[in-house]
């Protein structure tokens, strides 16, 4: 994979929330982070610990308190969330907050005839996702008729379709089963292979950051205290600990078994693999 | 370890009888539930897996009444709680004995502060105001919100909502307690300490539990019994480590087994495992250390 420029740049940023006249909570300070074109990034850590807040800094959905966010170079505090828009997508937890027009088909037109597309191209994109994320079978339906899963599939989609520069997701795996989890998740791999498109998943699922990202952000009580792979944090046992973070299940095996794993394992099939070597035997499939 | 439900629920009276249960929402073309049958004995903990629109939250909303009372669609078969048919209860009646939280907090709090967000069910209880404040503080101490308590809803987090609407079903004590996906926005930290208050309150209190719950690797740590639901119908049901064994079964319906689980059915050929397959990363150890040491090339 080839990175390319500077997407998203912070420099010393800070944000706190307004409770009263008086008085104000932070909720993320001293950030200073690169985000380059076609990364796959998590960004984790505890509840409060400032990730929504962070990644809403990247389309410009808040602005800083101190700092400076820039986004394709462009000063963010300057700048339109619809501005913003077309270099980054924000889905968020709740589907509710971005559905409203009358059919799945309309909801997954909208962003991309909004870009100025020529028909053709905004039907094709609108299918596009819709076969990815198993919503075709809903297309004439009101999104409002959808069950929870379906919706939040929709709402994912109908970013997706605009086809940003980045993408954030805010916790892909609510609401969806495990089979729904990591078709989201290869489509979204797909497109970050094949597109270049940059992606940050904002999760506690473990699981998703140990095997589809590439780098992860670590926030506890609003700083950033770990920048690096997935294998390299899931070493750090204190930092682990400071964080409240339970690497995934087949990691704390390897991790218990430190003779038959000298590096934690990430999948089931790594270590399946590791097991069958030092077994001595090859291993099925 | 606590005592396991089956000695608990020994008096044979059912905290949850659902019999040949069917339901379908009016306007939808098919059943969401279609001759379910269950139960959950005084003081255990159930809990209940299954893929999206299996019918999951249908179940909990007509284990705790919401079908048929609020919610409406036609229905066969009956829910009996305590012994007694819900359809033939008021709501009043049915709010002492159960407390249900969804997986969005959103759809429960309605009051302005944390403190007023608790405080409503037992005010509506009737309690006077010491015991009411009383459990406001010990709801709050349960769920690590104490924090929180003079900070006003709409500025909390998802997670802290969650926290908060799960404190505000606990603080009116409900003999049976249905929670609906209860950790989904939760960190690890703070899914492990829900788990571990609920575990406390079923012990200690008796409190009868029905988990629906995407993270299967904590129900096989506190859950006695699971059932799984495909389609609106049971499909597997026994003590979680016999449910999780079935890997085919799991995966055909996209769920998702224990990652040591998964591990040990993938290298079956290798392992020569018995019937049951690890569910924890201790157990999983334990059995891979022994195994490989009997092994000449390790």
């Amino acid at each position: 994979m080839t990175f390319g420029k500077k997407l998203i740049e912070t420099q010393a940023l800070e944000h706190s929330y307004r409770l009263s006249a008086r008085a104000s909570t932070t909720a993320i300070k001293g950030i200073n982070l690169e985000v380059l074109e076609g990364e796959f990034l998590s960004l984790i850590g505890q509840n409060g610990a400032g990730k929504t807040t962070l990644a809403k800094h990247f389309n410009g959905l808040l602005k800083p308190t101190f700092g400076k966010v820039y986004v394709d170079g462009a000063d963010t505090s300057q700048m339109t969330v619809a501005q913003l828009s077309t270099s980054v997508g924000y889905v968020f937890q709740d589907p509710d907050r971005m559905i409203f027009l009358n059919t799945v088909e309309e909801e997954l037109r909208f962003g991309p005839s909004n870009l100025g597309l020529g028909d053709d191209e905004v039907a094709t994109r609108a299918e596009e996702v819709a076969s990815h994320l198993d919503l075709r079978e809903y297309y004439g339906l009101s999104p409002f008729l959808l069950g929870k899963s379906a919706k939040r599939r929709l709402a994912i989609a109908s970013v997706l379709a605009m086809k940003p520069r980045m993408i954030v997701i805010d916790e892909p795996s609510v609401g969806q089963d495990r089979s729904q989890t990591d078709r989201l998740m290869s489509y979204l791999q797909r497109l970050n292979r094949e597109e270049g498109i940059a992606i940050t998943v904002i999760t506690h699922d473990m699981r998703l950051v140990a095997e589809y990202t590439d780098r992860v952000l670590v926030l506890s009580a609003g700083e950033l205290i770990f920048d690096g792979d997935a294998r390299m944090l899931f070493k750090e046992r204190s930092l682990l600990g400071r964080a409240s973070l339970e690497p995934p299940q087949i990691t704390r095996l390897s991790l218990a078994l430190p003779d038959v794993f000298p590096e934690p394992a990430l999948s089931v099939g790594e270590a399946a693999r590791q097991i069958a070597k030092a077994a001595g035997t090859s291993p099925r499939s | 370890m606590a005592v396991r439900g089956s000695e608990q629920g020994s008096t044979g009276e059912k905290a949850v009888l659902v019999k040949d249960l069917s339901f379908r929402y009016n306007g939808s073309a098919q059943d969401c539930l279609s001759g379910t049958n269950l139960e959950v004995r005084r003081g255990e903990h159930v809990a209940i897996i299954g893929p999206s629109g299996s019918g999951k939250t249908t179940l909990c909303l007509c284990m705790a009444g919401v079908v048929p009372h609020i919610v409406e669609g036609a229905i066969r078969g009956e829910v009996l709680l305590f012994g007694k048919p819900t359809a033939r209860q008021t709501v009043g009646e049915l709010s002492r004995q159960v407390g249900i939280i969804f997986d969005d907090p959103e759809v429960q709090l309605f009051n302005v502060s944390v403190e007023e967000e608790v405080a409503f069910g037992p005010q509506n209880l009737g309690l006077e105001r010491d015991q009411v404040l009383a459990r406001v503080e010990e709801a709050l101490e349960w769920t690590g919100s104490s924090s929180l308590r003079e900070a006003a809803v709409n500025t909390l987090s998802g997670g802290e909502k969650q926290r908060v609407a799960i404190a505000s079903v606990l603080a009116m004590r409900p003999p049976l307690l249905i929670l609906d996906e209860p950790t989904s926005m939760l960190d690890p930290a703070g899914t492990r300490q829900v788990f571990e208050v609920l575990e406390r309150l079923r012990s200690r209190e008796g409190m009868t539990i029905v988990t629906v719950e995407r993270n299967v690797e904590r129900l096989a740590e506190f859950a006695e019994r699971m059932y799984m639901l495909a389609g609106g119908t049971i499909v597997a049901e026994g003590e979680p480590a016999d449910v999780l064994s079935r890997v085919e079964l799991l995966i055909e319906k996209g769920l998702e087994p224990p990652q040591v689980t998964m591990l040990e059915h993938g290298l079956r050929p290798v392992l020569e495992p018995g019937a049951r397959y690890s569910m924890t990363v201790p157990e999983a150890s334990i059995y891979l250390s022994k195994f490989l040491r009997g092994r000449p090339g390790s």
